[in-house]
């Protein structure tokens, strides 16, 4: 439960934060593709995969793929 | 793949409910998966295009080729077995002001196993893009069957799915992002009809009698993530800068699942390549129905255990018994090289071509206790061709 907590308090801290506005001429390495969430979507999908058929928790991170028999 | 039941939970639109997905470009990739008793072969293609009214189109084609001899993948006997598993994806998405909705839906069909997923995401972007606020929401319906001969099956039952995802991106400077995000699962019902996940073909000793392993019909799982983005610029030609990415999962489940997962990826650009190291740690408990001696092997001395964990229904008064490696208590350690090749050295041939790049990468996971019994250590390998539309 503390954990939730945690979890609920960074998301408000970093949702006030959200005031800092970085102007769209300061995104030049924002945009690069390593710092785009998602960028690595389709390597992020065959990670999961193999990771929920060998491991017993999933989630997180921004699951991606679809529902097998690999159990 | 002969396998069983076991959901993995997706959803094809979790990645743009936690940011923004990249949109225009299609790729090309290959995955391989190695292991002392499965390999896998996996080709796939992804392809995004957003046009000029603001809708986002999506596909997604991928072939698993499973080659195995492993009785927790179903064998029957050790001989090889292959599977092949198809799955198509498609997305449609609509940009509506700073908010994007998204629909997707997958079907993947396998000889003894039918997967259907349908998703609904939307994202909010707040000032200025600088905050950005994900929703996903999932259902999915997977009928399970039981191989019993070169073309006979027999439906053993299906298994329903609800997940949600909460997820909130930020910027904090030119060089610093980060995200949090939250995902429930609701992993079947109660029943056999919506809530099935066991391993068909499985064995567990139980009173020393090999019997088909037995798990609870629900399942309620809970993902917390969090990972920063800190780019360094080094104001050097060679190398214009290094990035880190630690990240941190926390996971829970009602069967009494515990894990930790810290990983870190370091980016370094030099020239036209780019290199990224991945360190990945994970730990976990046992379910609380997991017996065995005390060596790890899976035993039940009596008729099974109960859930002590779960959180009620038609778990009361259960019991249940499995040989299924990842319920029980172990760590795993996972290190990967990749090496991205930017094709802009081929410009004078094919300017299209030359704006897409090369991604070519190896991982190697290291297991322990029963894990390593039954699998082994894990060897990954993958080839990504991209360029934008």
């Amino acid at each position: 439960m503390k954990l939730v907590w945690v979890f609920a308090l960074g998301a408000v801290a970093v949702g006030t934060t959200g005031c800092a506005r970085v102007k769209p001429w300061q995104r030049e390495y924002l945009s690069e593709r390593a710092m785009t969430p998602g960028g690595e979507r389709p390597e992020d999908r065959f990670r999961q995969h193999w990771q929920v058929s060998r491991e017993g928790s999933t989630g997180g991170f921004g699951a991606a793929g679809g529902g097998c028999g690999c159990n | 793949m002969r396998s069983l039941v076991r959901l993995v939970v997706a959803i094809v639109v979790a990645a743009a409910a936690a940011g923004h997905a990249r949109a225009d470009e299609v790729t090309f990739r290959g995955n391989y998966w190695r292991d002392r008793n499965t390999r896998i072969l996996q080709p796939e293609v992804d392809i995004s295009k957003e046009l000029p009214s603001g809708t986002i189109l999506g596909a997604h084609y991928l072939l698993d080729t499973i080659t195995s001899a492993s009785i927790a993948a179903g064998a029957l006997r050790d001989e090889l077995f292959t599977e092949l598993r198809n799955e198509v994806g498609v997305r449609l998405g609509q940009r509506i002001g700073p908010a994007t909705i998204t629909g997707a839906y997958s079907y993947s069909s396998e000889s003894d196993y039918q997967a259907s997923l349908a998703s609904l995401s939307a994202t909010v972007d707040l000032a200025q893009k600088t905050t950005t606020l994900g929703f996903g929401l999932a259902y999915g319906h997977d009928n399970v069957a039981r191989r019993m001969g070169p073309t006979a099956y027999t439906p053993l039952g299906s298994l329903d799915t609800i997940t949600l995802i909460a997820s909130v991106n930020q910027i904090f400077s030119p060089t610093v992002s980060g995200s949090l995000s939250y995902d429930f699962g609701a992993i079947g019902f109660g029943d056999p009809s919506n809530g099935f996940q066991a391993n068909p073909y499985r064995p567990v000793n139980v009173g020393s009698s090999p019997t088909r392993e037995s798990v609870p019909f629900q399942r309620y799982r809970n993902a917390f993530a969090a990972s920063l983005s800190w780019l360094v610029p080094l104001r050097s030609r060679v190398v214009p800068w290094v990035m880190f990415r630690p990240a941190y999962r926390f996971y829970f489940d009602d069967w009494g699942v515990k894990s930790h997962t810290p990983e870190v990826r370091v980016y370094l650009p030099t020239g036209l390549l780019e290199w990224r190291v991945t360190g990945r740690w994970y730990t976990q408990t046992a379910a609380s129905f997991w017996s065995s001696l005390s060596d790890d092997i899976p035993f039940y001395p009596g008729q099974g255990k109960a859930c002590s964990t779960c959180w009620g229904g038609s778990t009361v008064g259960g019991l249940f018994y499995t040989s299924d490696p990842k319920l029980s208590e172990f760590r795993t350690f996972f290190i990967e090289a990749r090496l991205l090749l930017k094709l802009t050295f081929i410009e004078k041939l094919s300017r299209p071509l030359s704006r897409g790049f090369v991604e070519l990468s190896y991982g190697h996971l290291f297991t322990e206790r029963h894990v390593n019994r039954t699998f082994g250590d894990g060897h990954t390998a993958g080839l990504t061709l991209q360029w934008p539309l």
